[in-house]
């Protein structure tokens, strides 16, 4: 719904008046905030179990009945219960072992846009878990995924190739468009993936469509996608260089709005639209953790077999960014900036179907990747030693 | 501040929190700012040789060896869980304060600016820190004060490019709701490790550290064509050596023209359509990354892509937010003060 429009601005009366509005709610807060620290952290944190609990028994109980049950009521498989005894599911490799050592991360924890490490499909670039006790915990914990706790599945993958139409993208110096590039590779994986038979795929355009970032949002959200792969040529003013890097969304883990829904209920009433945003939250934080571990799937295989066709080529990396079109799917999604179009011979290479070919079974090689370990860590079978060394 | 006297001679005074530096103007023309660095003497040694149990802003970070130095507001929020970080800004605000405010019988009230989409706990803490300092405080979007001290109040988008974040905000004539501001994170940071980054990879000898590459930054930043080359020098093996970082500076600032030509379009898109050509036609910069030469234009000709664009930068950024905020807590009637 856009916002309706004033003609003729109201008196700055007017804005004064919503400022104060608005600092009297946060005044409320700030009251209740006061009255809350007597609650000792022992309680404040049996509060929060018993938040998340009750969360995720009515909410994902109903949904998924199978799971719901026994998730809850089985002490062996509770979150609590998983979280002290990982070692049944995933030995510890050593750099989990290191992070163990680092101090938990502040309760507010801004948003990381660094390159992130190279990581390994099926591995997660977490935390060791928190205290599960705690829904916090639950939310910060990435190295058991939501998705794998939850059960949940991949159907439908919707990949999307980046620009088109009126919209070139990045042009070569020798009139190479990005858009057909993008096009191209994005039908070629389409194929690949469709022949493993067991997803239905989706493409937000198959010819050169002008599309705007919220169509494809709302494409992939209509169509209820699990999974989203925008696929994007590099542009760089130094043309010796040569890239590959793939973004997903990096929004900040919000413990913050945890903390202000335990603020808002510091009383006995929890109100259900507080517990809609912590419903929301868990999503939020199966997206971020499932977003980061295709990002970092793909960046492997299109980094490790780029290099061995071109050894110059540059690895940038996993990164966080805010694209609109990440932030806006409601499913894991990532861009793969698969190549770098301004690199004069790159951009030849993009000219041959055998190239565009290969990069397309390197992103399908990644996908595949997370989808095999992401399968495997849903069932609990593997161990993570096992996976790397076969 | 309890105790004081309650009359109508309050001062009244601005502060815009920033992430590097934060400002403030006081209805007594008193305007300063400080680059927003607390730092505390590591040891008694350290604290005998400076001399204060706290060092602020240019002092702290010249001296920041012998401290442990922060930067409370990274990515324009108080890292709340971590007392030195809301200690460090209370510090920051009680020199703030002190600053402009050598009277200390005088009332105080303060409107402080905050991220445009910052969390409600984010502006409860804020609050909590500066409540301590003034009598009365309303918090409002750091934007939207840009945009009040302007007299943007119609037609018009601020982008704020600031250290943290990146706000956006469109005034349509009433206080931007949620759905009119956006907040990233691709801001002077980004910028000063995608160039920390590439410097790296580059002259992989070199000695550098973060402050040095906020350095070149600010002196050097520019998208587009460079006026010329872009040297500076950097020690290798102690011996001061003059590197070319011209395409290294380029691309680490050209990084975040597409998320903000992408958030910009999108909060445009959102609005009435029969408004957003009015819209793309007033848009404002405002922030510190608002003066990376060829950054304006550069971003215009982005959105010109979309239809008709005209930007401009604000002259005065270092106090642009901390003046809209001032001019906020001016026109705030008495009551509204005597009950937030």
């Amino acid at each position: 719904m856009p916002a309706q429009m004033h003609p003729n601005p109201p008196p700055r009366v007017t804005m004064l008046e919503g400022v104060y509005q608005d600092n009297l709610r946060l005044g409320e807060l700030q009251r209740r905030a006061r009255r809350s620290p007597t609650l000792r952290p022992a309680r404040r944190a049996r509060r929060s179990q018993a938040w998340a609990l009750l969360g995720m028994a009515l909410v994902f109980g109903p949904a998924l009945g199978y799971l719901g049950p026994s998730l809850l009521l089985d002490g062996a498989t509770t979150p609590l219960s998983i979280a002290t005894a990982p070692a049944s599911l995933y030995p510890e490799p050593p750099e989990w072992k290191a992070a163990a050592d680092r101090p938990s991360p502040p309760a507010f924890v801004p948003v990381q846009l660094d390159a992130v490490p190279l990581l390994e499909p099926g591995q997660f670039a977490g935390s060791e878990p928190g205290d599960w006790s705690d829904f916090g915990g639950l939310l910060r914990n990435d190295r058991f995924p939501l998705t794998a706790i939850f059960g949940l599945d991949v159907q439908t993958i919707v990949i999307d190739a980046g620009h088109g139409g009126k919209d070139p993208g990045a042009v070569g110096a020798n009139g190479t468009m990005e858009k057909d590039i993008a096009l191209d590779i994005a039908l070629r994986l389409r194929e690949r993936l469709r022949s493993l038979g067991r997803y239905k795929i989706l493409m937000t355009r198959d010819t050169d469509t002008t599309l705007r970032l919220n169509e494809r949002v709302a494409f992939a959200n209509d169509n209820r996608a699990d999974l989203f792969v925008s696929i994007h040529i590099n542009a760089y003013p130094d043309v010796r260089v040569n890239t590959v890097e793939t973004y997903y969304f990096g929004a900040p883990p919000d413990t913050a709005s945890l903390e202000l829904a335990e603020l808002e209920n510091s009383g006995s009433q929890y109100r259900m639209a507080d517990f809609k945003a912590m419903i929301e939250k868990i999503a939020h934080t199966m997206k971020h953790q499932e977003s980061a571990s295709l990002a970092a799937s793909i960046q492997y295989s299109l980094f490790h077999n780029l290099r061995k066709l071109d050894h110059d080529v540059r690895n940038f990396g996993v990164k966080t960014a805010p694209f609109v079109v990440l932030l806006g799917v409601d499913s894991p999604s990532i861009l793969a900036e698969v190549s770098c179009i301004t690199n004069i011979e790159e951009e030849a290479k993009l000219n041959t179907p055998a190239y565009r070919e290969k990069i397309a079974s390197y992103l399908e090689k990644g996908v595949h990747d997370y989808l095999r370990h992401k399968q495997a860590r849903t069932a609990g079978e593997i161990s993570y030693e096992r996976e790397s060394n076969g | 501040m309890n105790g004081k006297v309650m009359d109508d001679s309050a001062l009244k005074i601005g502060i815009d929190l920033g992430t590097s530096r934060s400002a403030i103007a006081a209805s007594n023309d008193q305007r300063e700012w400080v680059e927003s660095y607390v730092g505390w003497p590591k040891d008694f040694i350290a604290q005998k040789v400076l001399g204060k149990p706290v060092l602020l802003g240019e002092e702290a970070l010249s001296n920041r060896l012998s401290l442990d130095i922060c930067r409370p507001l990274e990515r324009g929020v108080i890292k709340e869980g971590t007392t030195r970080d809301e200690e460090a800004v209370k510090e920051l605000i009680h020199h703030l304060v002190k600053l402009v405010d050598q009277d200390s019988d005088r009332k105080v009230h303060a409107v402080v600016g905050v991220p445009a989409e910052s969390f409600s706990t984010n502006k409860l803490a804020i609050k909590n820190a500066v409540s301590e300092y003034v009598d009365s405080l309303m918090v409002t979007s750091e934007p939207f004060a840009v945009a009040y001290g302007q007299n943007l109040l119609n037609n018009a988008m601020v982008i704020d490019i600031g250290a943290g974040t990146i706000d956006f905000c469109i005034m349509h004539g009433s206080v931007p709701a949620e759905d009119d501001q956006r907040t990233v994170f691709t801001a002077g940071d980004y910028i000063d490790q995608q160039l920390y980054n590439f410097l790296s990879e580059r002259y992989p000898n070199a000695d550098f550290n973060m402050n040095m590459v906020r350095r070149f930054k600010e002196q050097h930043s520019f998208v587009g064509d460079p006026k010329g080359k872009v040297e500076v020098e950097i020690p290798v093996r102690g011996k001061l050596t003059a590197h070319d970082i011209t395409d290294e500076m380029r691309r680490a600032c050209e990084s975040i023209v597409p998320p903000i030509v992408e958030t910009t379009l999108e909060l445009v898109s959102r609005f009435d359509p029969e408004y957003q050509d009015k819209i793309l036609t007033n848009i404002v910069l405002s922030g510190g990354g608002s003066q990376i030469r060829g950054l304006s234009k550069r971003l215009q000709q982005s959105l010109q892509e979309s239809g008709p664009c005209n930007m401009r930068c604000i002259e005065d950024t270092l106090f642009a937010g901390a003046d809209g905020a001032l001019a906020l807590a001016k026109d705030m009637p008495e009551e509204f003060w005597e009950n937030v």
